[in-house]
């Protein structure tokens, strides 16, 4: 198998370290952008690189385009091909949509949706052998959870993203899909008020009697990575079964 | 040039403009999330653009170990950290990262 260089935003913990940790032998190159967690992300590079991955860190703010720009310029640098692009990185406060505010909503906008655009724009000139992205997204963009209205639009945002750039970027050799988590536990669990009563109303809801883990979303990944190939613009859903109650 | 004046109108400009608020209510001594109503996530963002305008990184932990420990010496608690967490705090912060001042 040849390996492969990969991009992943949000990558330094949870679903985003999750999904860096099932790319190993996939990968030989893997890019992790980060925010804030610089501890995690070192632990998240070091247990990488026991594994035999070249890990670059690329501490880039999203919400920004000069920096996403900063960010493509370093991997530059550093490769003249990604194979890979997996979105993680999202931002919001969570609160009823009609009292999100200006600054808010930009900010949860751009660091879920319009960077998401941006990377694909930029990794693509990079993609000159084909490539796989992914774009994880959430239940919330499907239907109406309590004060999850700005990620859920950004979500949703998201998920059109992925079907508009599948058809124009499939001349490319590129494949574009999404992933729709349902809830997550452990340090991924949203900081949501009453999340102890969320998390139970989720459960009896739930088929699978189960909340997700990381583990789940990034075996998705992996299937929509290296096993879909027929699969263009699609968000499936994870969610153990709860859309369907 | 950057002066400790110039900074501080940019300041207040910054908060301004993402709080949606009249720059003239921003003032040195005003708490950010006690009299400006900012939230957790408008801290973020007033970072977000303090570091851009300014042009280095800091995260929030640089300021919330020195309320932590400005609390401590005042003998308060945790809960009233907000009421310590003023404009005056991320501009001599700013001051102190562009060695115009000691924090």
């Amino acid at each position: 198998m040849v390996l492969k260089s990969a991009l992943i935003t949000g990558g330094s913990r949870g679903i985003g370290k999750a999904i860096a940790l099932s790319l190993v032998g996939i990968t030989d190159t893997l890019f992790i952008n980060y925010l804030e967690q610089d501890t995690a992300a070192t632990e998240t590079l070091a247990e990488l690189e026991l594994k035999g991955v070249k890990v670059y860190l690329l501490k880039f703010n999203l919400a920004f385009s000069s920096e996403i720009q900063l960010m493509f310029d370093k991997i530059n640098e550093y490769t003249e091909q990604l194979d890979i692009f997996v979105h993680c990185a999202a931002l919001t406060t969570f609160k009823p949509l009609h009292k999100i505010k200006p600054n808010q909503w930009d900010l949860t906008m751009n660091i879920t949706a319009k960077a998401f655009l941006q990377c694909v724009q930029l990794s693509t000139p990079l993609m000159r052998a084909g490539g796989k992205i992914v774009a994880i997204s959430s239940t919330g963009s499907q239907r109406f959870n309590a004060n999850y209205g700005a990620l859920g639009v950004a979500k949703s945002t998201l998920e059109a993203i992925v079907r508009y750039l599948a058809v124009e970027l499939a001349e490319k050799n590129i494949q574009i899909n999404g992933v729709i988590s349902g809830l997550i536990m452990g340090e991924t669990l949203p900081p949501f008020p009453e999340i102890e009563k969320i998390v139970e109303l989720t459960l009896h809801r739930t088929p699978a009697r189960r909340l997700g883990t990381p583990q789940d979303v990034a075996k998705a990944v992996l299937f929509l990575l290296t096993q879909a190939d027929w699969m263009y613009g699609q968000n499936i859903i994870l969610d153990g079964g709860y859309c369907l109650t | 040039m950057l002066t400790p004046t110039l900074i501080e109108s940019k300041l207040r400009t910054i908060i301004a403009r993402s709080l949606q608020i009249p720059e003239k209510t921003v003032h040195l001594n005003s708490t950010l999330m006690l009299d400006l109503e900012a939230e957790s996530i408008d801290i973020l963002d007033i970072r977000f653009i303090i570091e851009q305008t300014f042009g280095f990184k800091f995260h929030i932990n640089e300021i919330t170990n020195a309320l932590t420990q400005a609390a401590a010496e005042h003998a308060l608690t945790m809960d009233d950290i907000p009421k310590l967490f003023t404009v005056q705090i991320l501009y001599d912060h700013i001051l102190f990262r562009l060695n115009l001042k000691n924090d």
